[in-house]
């Protein structure tokens, strides 16, 4: 809404003006960024209050003594305040005209009302379990085919058939595969395996957000370039026109994540919830399809993808088929906790690991 | 086909109503309920086909305190065609069940060369809640802990403590910390556990500062001993127990007013 404003503002203005600047997706993503850490920030003391005010908290009611070392009564559905910070952040500074920056809001409601309807459930029957896992998969995959049917669709898409329906792999220069209309399919299956993936990782203070927004920063990056002509022509990429203000949600993404970590670091003052993790993992699936780089969020996402692996193994695999454990707790986190570490130190060790995995995957760029 | 089909179905199905049958009649031994027939139950699903209703059997077994099964699970804890879980709970059912029973100090001490952690973990448990002082237990741990008993000379801090290591797993190598000092005889123990309190792992350090503790307890004489271990003792550690103070206030006052407070709290 800012962007049309000033863009309107720079038009009829005569001489070049400051209201230039706003055209730039760097300039725009910087305000992005600061805009949604100062929401988090400013919003966030009154709206904890406010869910402890509802009693949208972790805890169980009574009386008796209390662990000192425990954190129930740390409220919840923090996700809000991310979603809300992302939201307002992307409303100022992105071109809503942008086809890509429609179809990331879509994604952002979706995901944002199932995470919700999750968390209200375990909020209302005071329990660990909200909503059914086949439910929340099944919201996951309608989300994932809607997806593919407008990336597929010549009238909604922002991309060309021929080239929406190809499969790219990093480090590769040429398509590895043409899906065609099965694209979709390897859609829904993207979005609910990064989704989860997300989801399972958040279990401990701070853990899930920064590795979240270290993968947007890549994908920020990565759609800058593919929106560039110069850059994309550089690097070798397809030329994507306009999905440069994907970068800028990425940005508003970074910047809500830093915010949110603000109040999120150990010991939490709110936990993001299922709103906040199904609805983060939704949308970087959610770019990940728009800039083509599926395949990339193994190397940047790797701690989702190993913290997933190693939960689908033990749980899936190992304790009811073989009769045994793999690891000594899952997700990993778990393990490393049950070995002797601090929370805090799994944390931080976490943290150093995917940044290297983003530095790693932002080799893709020029390695091809 | 459909009669394949069918009897799958016809398996599975009987398989669940198997399952949940067991999950009851070990819910109800938990509970300290009377359960008909739980003998002759049992006795058959020792030998169910399925490894899930065997595993709740030899739980049930040692919630029950089924001493007649002893001879059974010492079998099962050293048969490898048994899942983890069963040769892990069997260790520990003998732990209860097994006094008395003379197979089960050997099979326990076999269990200790499981390939499964957990059994190897289990079974040191037992043997150390079973044992009483005994210098042939003692060299049978100083040997599945370290690659070479002759390491335990070895001059002090280690700079590669894993390469002196036969056991890899940081938690088997806990129990059988434990169980080195509470069958502690002779001045070795001591010397392995001078090396375990230098591990790279904190948890180890502190299972040897307690076996260190029984150590003292049940061992004056090697008082000498243990006060030259405890002059070099690395006590950093990577994990830490937050106290919240507002927790600790509000259980005094919880405390003072005799749990009668009218105010709300997160109880954990």
């Amino acid at each position: 809404m800012l962007y049309a404003l000033l863009n309107w503002l720079h038009e009829i203005s005569v001489s070049p003006s400051f209201f230039r600047l706003f055209g730039y997706i760097t300039f725009r993503s910087i305000l992005a960024a600061v805009t949604a850490f100062f929401i988090c920030l400013i919003v966030g003391p009154p709206f904890i209050r406010y869910l402890k005010r509802l009693h949208i908290e972790d805890i169980a009611w009574g009386y008796g003594i209390v662990q000192t070392q425990g954190k129930t009564g740390t409220p919840t559905m923090g996700g809000f305040l991310i979603f809300f910070a992302i939201g307002i952040s992307s409303l100022f500074w992105c071109d809503l005209t942008n086809r890509y920056v429609q179809i990331l809001f879509f994604a952002v409601i979706w995901f944002c009302i199932l995470g919700f309807v999750d968390d209200f459930l375990k909020y209302r029957h005071k329990s660990k379990t909200g909503l059914k896992a086949k439910y929340k998969l099944i919201a996951q995959c309608m989300f994932g085919i809607l997806l593919g049917i407008i990336y597929l669709n010549p009238v909604l898409s922002p991309v060309e058939y021929e080239f929406a329906r190809l499969l790219y792999s990093p480090f590769l220069k040429t398509p590895v595969a043409d899906l065609g209309l099965g694209y979709a399919i390897f859609i829904a299956l993207t979005v609910t395996a990064i989704s989860n993936s997300v989801n399972l990782t958040d279990g401990l203070d701070g853990l899930a957000v920064v590795p979240s927004f270290f993968v947007a920063a890549v994908y920020g990056i990565f759609a800058y370039v593919v929106g560039n002509y110069i850059l994309a022509d550089y690097f070798l990429f397809e030329y994507l026109p306009g999905s440069g203000e994907i970068a800028i949600f990425c940005s508003a993404i970074f910047g809500a994540g830093m915010g949110f970590l603000w109040f999120n670091s150990y010991p939490a003052q709110i936990f993001m919830g299922d709103l906040g993790s199904l609805g983060l993992g939704g949308i970087l699936a959610t770019i990940a399809v728009l800039i083509k780089q599926e395949f990339l969020f193994l190397i940047a996402g790797g701690i989702f993808v190993v913290e997933a692996a190693s939960s689908l193994l033990q749980r899936y695999i190992y304790i009811p088929i073989k009769g045994r454990r793999l690891l000594f707790r899952a997700p990993l986190h778990h393990t490393f906790q049950h070995r002797g570490l601090a929370e805090t130190k799994v944390v931080v060790r976490f943290w150093i690991v995917s940044a290297i995995l983003a530095l790693i995957s932002l080799s893709a760029l020029k390695i091809r | 086909m459909s009669r394949l089909v069918k009897s799958f179905l016809n398996v599975n199905h009987s398989r669940h109503d198997g399952i949940h049958r067991a999950e009851t009649i070990l819910e109800n031994v938990r509970a300290g309920r009377v359960v008909d027939d739980l003998e002759s139950w049992v006795e058959s699903a020792l030998d169910h086909p399925s490894w899930a209703i065997r595993n709740i059997a030899v739980k049930v077994v040692r919630l029950a305190s089924l001493k007649i099964h002893a001879h059974r699970l010492c079998k099962m804890l050293l048969d490898m065609k048994q899942v983890g879980f069963i040769r892990r709970n069997a260790a520990c059912a003998l732990a209860e069940i097994g006094v008395g029973c003379p197979e089960t100090l050997q099979s326990l001490e076999k269990a200790l060369d499981d390939p499964y952690w957990e059994v190897r973990t289990a079974s040191a448990r037992s043997l150390a809640s079973l044992v009483s002082p005994d210098r042939r237990l003692e060299e049978i741990l100083i040997s599945r802990i370290f690659k070479d008993p002759g390491h335990l000379n070895l001059k002090l801090p280690i700079i590669f403590p894993g390469r002196i290591y036969r056991e890899r797993n940081f938690e088997v190598r806990m129990a059988m910390t434990w169980a080195l000092g509470t069958c502690a005889e002779t001045p070795r123990s001591l010397q392995a556990i001078r090396l375990l309190i230098q591990d790279d792992n904190w948890k180890v350090r502190n299972t040897a500062l307690e076996a260190v503790c029984i150590i003292r307890l049940q061992r004056v004489k090697l008082k000498s001993e243990i006060d030259a271990i405890l002059t070099n003792i690395d006590l950093s550690s990577t994990d830490f127990e937050p106290v919240f103070q507002i927790r600790q206030t509000w259980n005094c006052l919880n405390h003072s007013m005799g749990s009668s407070g009218n105010s709300r709290a997160g109880g954990d």
